[in-house]
């Protein structure tokens, strides 16, 4: 199930509820508008829209079990693994950049360590990862905050 | 535009920034465009935001160098190492890399910049002139037409969204559902915006497409890796055959100009055609060429008309994509949807507007398209035998780079810690989108156009009191209509009637 469109369909029928949901208990967004006769309001195209959008996937849930599992987006092969393990090291290592940065605001250092660690990740060596990350930071912080003045402060 | 605009908007641009801008634009959209794995339309996203930081000629100066040349270079990895730069550069690798193993790779690079070139001026020609009679047109224009407008470039893109229509019509909802977010366009009600105040004028567009097209891209990349295949393509780069000359003789290029013209001319209608990109004109003119040609044979066996015609047909796109966007407001593909954003950001709305408030500065971006298919003209032809060296790039030192920039350039916008995290939610759900084969050209069609569409379709029935009507008795929003069902569902008539046709037979 999990390989075809299936999970997929379930999701967007999820995504378009969301709206629905999330338009019913906002009083303010009504389908027709308060002010003059026949008018759509505020909450009429994210209705319309919602709704589409969970119909529509739940025709993609039912083509998903009809497939009966013979379609599959995801082939789960020893290098994929492997691919999905440096994938989500990746993401990671992204989001805890972002975290830093936030906390920090020393974007530059954090830049740098982020360039550091994704080299390391996608098994550079290691003279080849500190002339990258160096030149690449310097290229940043001549090009962005020298040049474009711009402070990187979250 | 009468020769006073022309004339105002040449002496702008000779400036020698202006043309700086324009030479680094082509250099950086070369390079972007030889490396696979790279697109046209990453490296707009990417250097939008940088432009911002410049004035509008100039920033527009560099977007279009680097997307001519990044669509043109898109044939040089094509040619020597059997891989498509670019998308549109598809055809390329068909005729290209047997004329490079031939001993004829000069000759390939040489064809694939002269024909580019060819087929980028004239569909700037007919940009140049059919858009203003275009764009007047649209004079006449209620919220029903643009309403109808925006519903026929969404449907377009769902159409050529692979066989798929299903999945293009939920990622296309899914774009409107989400440009519902900040203040309702006619109301000013707060809807969906969580109670941040970046979210009040809806989700980013810029950022939206840098995620998609940058990190989206690369973690998908990541995701597929096959790292024998890598090895071997890194090897077969190292091979360098023998080039040859470069500049096709004067029978060759006689012999393949009147073809070349079919297909520059066919490409730009392509290209206005919203959502039919390169790709689509490149395949369409390859294989109309083949079949009209005295050699068929030598399709896809290392033709230089085969190739000549590729080259013309995937910038000949270009200008049809810039018709459609800058009369009518909607995108003829990614790379002009984000132009649609930077226009947005410099305060100028495509449409009439440009025609007549900022003509100056629609004819600057007219002769900078120009300018920049002369300038890759003169740099490919004397840079055709370095180019193999660019390729020697491997594919993580070109992700760091991508994840990096796509940072800098999300915050830069606006100097908002926000826009970063959109543009990571938005790589993010690229690359779910990519990995689960939805087509993201409907999710950003459908963001891009989500409002326009919203906003008129309200105001259509605040004309007509509520009725429905109005879109089918007003002419043009009523072809509009009939052209959009069509569209939606041809696949079906289409089916209904290759069904027929065998019981007919059988009778």
């Amino acid at each position: 199930m999990h390989k075809g469109d299936t999970i997929p369909g379930i999701i967007t029928v999820l995504f378009g509820l969301l709206f629905v949901v999330a338009t019913a208990v906002n009083p303010q967004l009504t389908a027709v508008s308060k002010t003059s006769d026949g008018v759509p309001g505020a909450g009429f195209f994210p209705y319309l829209l919602g709704f589409s959008t969970m119909v529509l996937g739940a025709l993609l849930v039912l083509r998903g079990l009809r497939q009966k599992g013979q379609v599959q987006y995801i082939n789960l092969d020893e290098e994929t693994k492997q691919n999905l393990k440096t994938l989500a090291l990746s993401v990671l290592g992204l989001v805890v950049f972002l975290v830093f940065w936030k906390l920090t605001s020393q974007f530059m250092i954090c830049m740098l360590v982020l360039c550091l660690y994704l080299n390391w990740l996608f098994q550079r060596s290691w003279k080849f990862n500190i002339i990258y990350s160096a030149v690449f930071t310097a290229f940043i912080y001549l090009t962005f905050k020298v040049g474009f003045s711009i402070q990187f402060i979250a | 535009m009468s020769a006073e605009v022309w004339i105002s908007a040449l002496q702008t641009l000779m400036q020698p920034s202006v043309l700086f801008f324009l030479l680094a634009g082509v250099l950086i959209g070369t390079v972007i465009g030889a490396l696979p794995g790279l697109s046209a339309t990453m490296g707009v996203a990417i250097m939008t935001p940088i432009t911002f930081w410049f004035s509008p000629t100039n920033g527009f100066a560099m977007l279009m160098g680097l997307w001519n040349a990044a669509i043109f270079a898109g044939g040089i990895s094509a040619i020597l190492v059997n891989t498509p730069g670019t998308p549109a550069s598809i055809t390329q690798t068909f005729d290209g890399y047997a004329l490079y193993r031939q001993g004829k790779g000069g000759l390939a690079l040489g064809i694939n910049v002269i024909f580019s070139a060819i087929g980028g001026l004239f569909s700037t020609f007919c940009l140049i002139l059919f858009a203003n009679p275009i764009a007047r047109f649209t004079v006449t224009f209620g919220p029903a037409e643009y309403f109808m407008l925006a519903l026929f470039g969404l449907s377009m893109m769902v159409a050529v969204s692979g066989e798929d229509i299903l999945k293009g019509l939920i990622v296309g909802a899914a774009g409107i559902l989400l440009s519902c977010v900040g203040l309702d366009p006619i109301l000013s009600v707060k809807r969906f915006t969580l109670g941040q105040s970046s979210l009040l004028a809806g989700i980013s567009f810029i950022p939206v497409m840098i995620g998609m097209f940058g990190i989206g891209e690369v973690l998908y990349q990541m995701y597929s890796r096959r790292r024998k295949q890598e090895a071997e393509e890194m090897e077969a780069r190292k091979v360098n055959l023998k080039l040859g000359k470069v500049l096709p003789s004067a029978k060759e290029m006689r012999q393949l100009m009147p073809r070349c013209l079919v297909a520059a001319a066919v490409s730009t209608i392509i290209g206005a055609i919203p959502a039919a990109g390169g790709d689509i004109a490149s395949i369409i003119c390859w294989g109309n060429s083949k079949k009209t040609s005295k050699h068929p044979e030598e399709y896809g066996n290392g033709s230089l008309e085969g190739l000549a015609v590729s080259s013309t047909a995937n910038n000949g796109v270009i200008g049809g994509a810039m018709t459609t966007m800058m009369t009518l407001g909607i995108p003829g593909d990614a790379v002009t949807a984000i132009l649609i954003g930077s226009l947005t950001m410099y305060g100028m709305q495509p449409g009439i507007k440009m025609f007549t408030e900022n003509a100056v500065f629609t004819a600057q971006i007219m002769i900078l398209m120009v300018l920049a298919n002369l300038i890759f003209l003169v740099l490919g032809l004397a840079t055709a035998k370095m180019s193999a060296k660019v390729l020697n790039v491997s594919q993580p030192t070109v992700w760091t780079a991508v994840c990096i920039l796509c940072i800098v350039g999300s915050f830069a916008l606006n100097n908002n810690f926000f826009d970063v995290i959109i543009m990571l939610l938005a790589g993010f759900l690229g690359f779910l989108l990519k990995l689960y084969a939805f087509p993201n050209g409907p999710f950003i069609l459908g963001l891009l156009l989500g409002g326009m569409m919203e906003s008129n379709l309200r105001r259509a029935l605040v004309m007509s009191h509520g009725s429905y009507a109005i879109f089918v008795t007003r002419p043009i929003s009523g072809v509009l209509l009939a052209v959009i069902v069509l569209t939606l569902f041809w696949p079906l008539i289409k089916k209904l009637f290759t069904r027929k046709a065998p019981a007919t037979a059988d009778k």
